[in-house]
């Protein structure tokens, strides 16, 4: 290869003789510059320069350094006719060349098709690999059928060459499955495994093309390719019948071993008493009983590489192939585990994870070496050993188990598993507590141990199971409960996971440690005595305490208003409010304190069931490229998908309901009009409110005339009662924030007014100090979080000629408030609609569709209607309606905006598409269809739904 | 599949790199001395495989000069990743003849044309030396006549 260039090494020299970072930045910069400086002069260069220059720009890309410009120069160096210069044009495109360059890929596309299509197997090759390097999309448009013909129909093409397209066509399928049809590869793929004198090398693609494939598709369309990778898997195992060059340190070809291996475990296993079945038998056995430990230290490493696959096989087949070797690997298992090479006793403890379901109790004997490489000095082997603890408890062990790892986070465990051992001891402590005492001990001493980790589902889970579920909890626990937190909160120094804990159930629970002849005072000055030093979180649930303690016991009363008082000066807003709500509601006589803090009822069943924590750990597992865990990979996603499956089904509650509705729609005559627009089939159809479940119609609303005014504008009354309580109301909202102020005003002057706010799902409310007067003013700050929103209730609280009056009202903050219209052509716009009505299965897609009522007088014309329907999206629900075909023909109007809001715990905004379309119909005036998308949450389809009904219907 | 493959030395040089995704150069130079900080705190009583960033990692040390793999967690068998590394190593050597780290300093095409015999878009295509190394020594030849 004529690659000897001497400005190249010259440069690299340079590089190497940096003494520091700087040195190097600056020749790295002045090689930069003169590359820069050659390209862009009119001179043509020779191609050897240009070769020479752009192997320096790789060698510093590699270096670190961003390399903006020469993307051209390399990609036209495919063009060449000379060897070197064309390989370093394929090398340096596949590097240096970002995917989202779209015209080189599309300038050079015919070249690399030249080069496909050639004769020479070496420029073959330079193409498809550097096609599959990062598969971009113009060249994948432009080649994919030219690399599945290479890589499946036997033609001219060499082993060479078609083990390279195999690579480059697995690769392409991969990154865009649509495009590729897996089922017509079936064919193909199976032929390859029929030849005769085959290249091993062509073997080793083929199947990792199998592999592949199986992966994403479904495995059974290439199910009768099992007899054949037995058979060569026969071949070279049992055989030796492979050329010699494949063999590493004897052992034949065992990259493709593994891969076969790997490969059948794709597939169902062969029937007994076939020659299949056999030979597999006799390769499995001969794996696992036969493989024994050399000198070699790389003969070794590859023969445990294939023993792994073949224990992953039996353990896949779950038994029907060699079951009689269960025992030999377990056995085999328990040696690794315990030997000193790090490396298998790493794979011998992920590989026990995978036999946890086909060994049983077996692995119950090696309990004592797993505890031990818990406190193993690698990291590594740690992980997989928490892993393997967690899989393996039973009734039997369970309590074995907690305690080591219990013991463990109290003493030795590090910050980089301490999550996920607290979050490992949390579950299986919750699901084997036959004694319920036992837990409470194993989490009082966890937290005390590691509360620092012990995040907020934890500790509430921890709660709900006190309280009980769906029937009231038992008493005997709370009771234990209560008095162990009351011993541990007695102590000086408690972590503040444990304080807000204790303060909720002691103070739930008062009544049975009073019972116990301990004085309330005695309570109160225990968790009193937490108060100064806590942070803002554990006050808050302090003052929780302090209220249900004392109106539980009049005689602390004072001491609790004290504190609240104090607490309504406090800067947290949170504490701010709770101390001056809580003051208020102590002043008040005993009545209302007592009705309105009562005892918590047991949580639902739902909530037992959607354990948040088993949750995260399938969470941790499924999401992408975040902290992944292998071991628990294939059993957790299994469980997942039936749970998310479940909590899918409960979602869509009532499946009757959208049969009925989507038979509905197939059953309108108006459907034909719109066929392939509206939504009848796929997941997230979401059915229209029927008229009770439509909130914002209710006469319950006593404002509902206000609020159909106010919900398209910022100011106005929302209360008009001039004889009673006017309210005056004005808002801003920018985004998913905003601010609301309030004036109120009687015929009387108000005093001492407060305010409440509930029913605000998916927006949170701040209220800010009411500022008092004759005609008192507060302000709000509002922050949208999630799209299920209903109408929000503001409890106003006051004083009129010394009486105590309450009025409620809705407050006009809904969806659209949110809401900034998007502009857009109506070709993308169709675009997407119809992306979203097509897709069956995309979880983000919400599709809403239904025929309204037209309620306009008949002599009203039809496009009238649709242009107050216009005027109506564009004005008052914030989205930007435009029409169709043009407004002097007017047949539809559609309309474009995105939701904005800012989930919790989120750092970034989101902006939710919704896309809504009011259309007239060909055959009546008496209805109108609508078509809503959006993205985030159905609910705001309905809540879209909801609002043209209330103006239009 | 495998996602990348690392020649770092410690000094956290990248001697080579080959990425089968597209990372950008600030991901990459963290990425990279992300790991090679991680595999030099480890000692050689410690296992070869490490988790880092949804990455599995297997890496192997010669002399100044660790080789680092980076795979999808859904893959297995380690073990024979490991030993790829070494037979990787060993064809370098077979070609280069005592290969070090300048060897693959001053030959990086050559380096990287050997890699891509072996390594394709993430799938271990060739494993014996001789059919890795043809192509390679038939261009030497041409180049010499």
């Amino acid at each position: 290869m004529s690659t000897n260039m001497r400005g190249l090494n010259t440069f690299i020299t340079d590089i190497r003789h940096c003494s520091n970072k700087e040195q190097e930045e600056k020749r790295v910069e002045k090689e930069l510059q003169k590359i820069r400086g050659k390209f862009t002069s009119q001179k043509g260069l020779a191609g050897y320069q240009k070769k020479k220059y752009v192997w320096k720009l790789l060698y510093i890309y590699i270096l670190g350094y961003e390399v903006d410009f020469g993307q051209q120069e390399c990609a036209f160096l495919i063009n060449s006719s000379k060897f070197s210069e064309k390989y370093t044009g394929y090398v340096a495109t596949s590097i240096l060349v970002s995917e989202k360059t779209h015209d080189l890929f599309t300038q050079v596309a015919s070249s690399i098709r030249n080069d496909l299509q050639s004769v020479n197997e070496i420029n073959q090759s330079l193409a498809l690999t550097m096609v599959g390097t990062q598969a971009p999309q113009e060249l994948v448009n432009a080649l994919h059928q030219d690399v599945q013909k290479l890589a499946l129909t036997e033609s001219r093409s060499t082993f060479h060459v078609r083990k390279k397209a195999c690579a480059c066509l697995l690769r392409m399928y991969r990154k865009y499955q649509d495009k590729f049809q897996p089922s017509q590869w079936a064919q193909g793929i199976s032929q390859m495994f029929e030849s005769r004198h085959p290249s091993l090398g062509f073997m080793t693609a083929a199947t990792s093309l199998l592999v592949g494939t199986c992966q994403l598709d479904n495995p059974s369309i290439f199910e009768d390719c099992t007899p054949k990778l037995i058979k060569l898997l026969h071949k070279i195992a049992i055989q030796k019948d492979s050329p010699g060059d494949y063999n590493y340190y004897a052992t034949p070809a065992p990259w493709l071993q593994v891969k076969i291996l790997k490969a059948l475990s794709f597939f169902s296993p062969p029937p007994p008493s076939t020659d299949s079945h056999r030979q597999l038998t006799e390769c499995l056995t001969k794996i696992i009983k036969k493989t024994e430990v050399t000198k070699s230290i790389n003969k070794n490493n590859v023969d445990h590489g294939i023993l792994f696959e073949a224990a992953n096989l039996v353990i896949t087949y779950n038994g029907a192939v060699g079951m009689e070797l269960k025992n030999d690997i377990l056995k085999l298992l328990g040696i690794f585990i315990s030997v000193k090479e790090p490396n298998l006793r790493y794979l011998g403890l992920e590989t026990m994870c995978k036999f946890v379901k086909l060994a049983g109790d077996s692995l119950e004997d090696h309990l004592n070496t797993i505890f031990k490489s818990l406190r193993d000095n690698d990291i590594s082997i740690r992980k997989r050993a928490l892993d393997l603890l967690y899989l393996i408890s039973s009734p039997n062990t369970s309590q074995r188990i907690v305690e080591e790892l219990l013991s463990y986070a109290e003493n030795g465990a590090d910050l980089q598993i301490k999550d996920d051992l607290v979050l490992k001891i949390a579950i299986l402590s919750e699901k084997f507590a036959d004694n319920l005492y036992w837990y409470i001990d194993v989490v009082v001493r966890m937290i005390n141990s590691s509360g620092d980790f012990v995040t907020e589902d934890i500790w509430f889970r921890i709660i709900q199971i006190i309280v009980g579920f769906q029937k009231e909890g038992n008493p005997e626990l709370q009771k234990y409960a209560a008095t162990k937190l009351y011993s541990q909160l007695s102590m000086p120094h408690v972590h503040e996971t444990l304080i807000c804990i204790g303060a909720f159930i002691i103070s739930e629970y008062s009544q049975m440690l009073v019972e116990q002849n301990k004085e309330p005072q005695k309570l109160f000055d225990i968790l009193n005595k937490h108060y100064t030093f806590s942070t803002e979180r554990s006050r808050q649930m302090l003052l929780n305490a302090f209220i249900k303690l004392a109106s539980k016991y009049p005689e602390l009363k004072d001491q609790a208003i004290m504190i609240c008082q104090i607490a309504g000066e406090h800067f947290d807003p949170d504490i701010q409010q709770r101390g001056i709500e809580y003051f208020s509601l102590l002043m008040e006589d005993d009545k209302l304190l007592n009705q309105i803090v009562v005892k918590m009822p047991p949580y639902s069943e739902q909530v037992q069931l959607n354990n948040p924590l088993t949750k995260r750990i399938y969470g941790m597992v499924l999401n992408p490229k975040e902290q992944k865990d292998p071991t628990l990979l294939n059993q957790a996603r299994i469980q997942a998908n039936q749970e998310i499956a479940m909590a899918e089904q409960r979602l869509q509650s009532k499946p009757e309901q959208l049969q009925k509705h989507l038979s509905w729609l197939k059953a309108c005559p108006y459907l034909n009009q719109f066929q392939g627009q509206i939504a009848l089939e796929g997941v997230n159809i979401m059915v229209p409110p029927s008229p009770d479940d439509n909130n914002l119609k209710s006469p319950s609303i006593s404002n509902i005339n206000e609020i159909k005014l106010l919900l398209t504008s910022q100011i106005g009354k929302i209360v008009d009662k001039p004889d009673d309580l006017v309210v005056q109301y004005k808002s801003e909202i920018n985004g998913h924030l905003g601010k609301i102020s309030f004036q109120f005003e009687a015929k009387s002057p108000i005093q001492n007014l407060s305010i409440l706010v509930s029913q605000t799902n998916g927006m949170l409310f701040n209220i800010l100090p009411v500022k008092q007067g004759d005609f008192p003013q507060v302000m709000m700050q509002v922050l949208s979080y999630d799209g299920n929103m209903t109408l929000p209730i503001a409890s106003v609280f006051y004083e009129e000629n010394g009486q105590q009056k309450k009025r409620e009202f809705h407050l006009p903050i809904y969806t659209n408030k949110f809401v900034q219209p998007v502009d857009m052509p109506y070709d993308k716009f169709t675009k997407f609609f119809d992306d979203f009505t097509n897709n069956l299965v995309n979880p983000n897609y919400f599709k809403l569709d239904t025929f309204i009522r037209n309620t306009a007088p008949s002599n009203i014309p039809m496009s009238e209607v649709l242009k107050k329907a216009g005027g109506l999206l564009s004005v008052g629900l914030n989205l930007k309606a435009q029409p169709f075909p043009s407004l002097e023909n007017l047949q539809m109007i559609w309309a474009c905006g995105q939701l904005i809001i800012k989930p919790p715990e989120q750092n970034n905004i989101l902006n939710l598409p919704i896309m809504v379309v009011i259309s007239s119909l060909d055959q009546t005036t008496e209805f109108l269809r609508v078509g809503i998308r959006c993205g985030g949450n159905g609910e705001i389809a309905k809540n879209y739904l909801k609002l043209i009904m209330l103006y239009l219907g | 599949m495998i996602n990348f493959i690392l020649m770092v030395n410690k000094q956290g040089q990248t001697r080579l790199a080959q990425y089968f995704q597209f990372l950008s150069v600030k991901e990459r130079m963290t990425l990279e001395g992300e790991l090679i900080r991680k595999c030099l705190s480890r000692s050689e009583t410690q296992c070869s495989f490490l988790e880092h960033r949804g990455y599995k990692i297997i890496y192997r040390r010669y002399a100044s000069l660790y080789f680092i793999i980076g795979m999808d967690l859904e893959e297995e068998n380690e073990m024979a990743y490991l030993e790829f590394i070494h037979n990787l190593v060993e064809t370098l050597d077979k070609y280069f003849e005592n290969v070090c780290e300048l060897d693959i300093m001053f030959n990086i095409e050559k380096a990287h044309y050997i890699l891509e015999e072996m390594v394709m878009n993430g799938q271990i295509v060739e494993t014996n030396k001789t059919q890795i190394l043809a192509p390679i020594h038939v261009l030497d030849k041409a180049k010499d006549e």
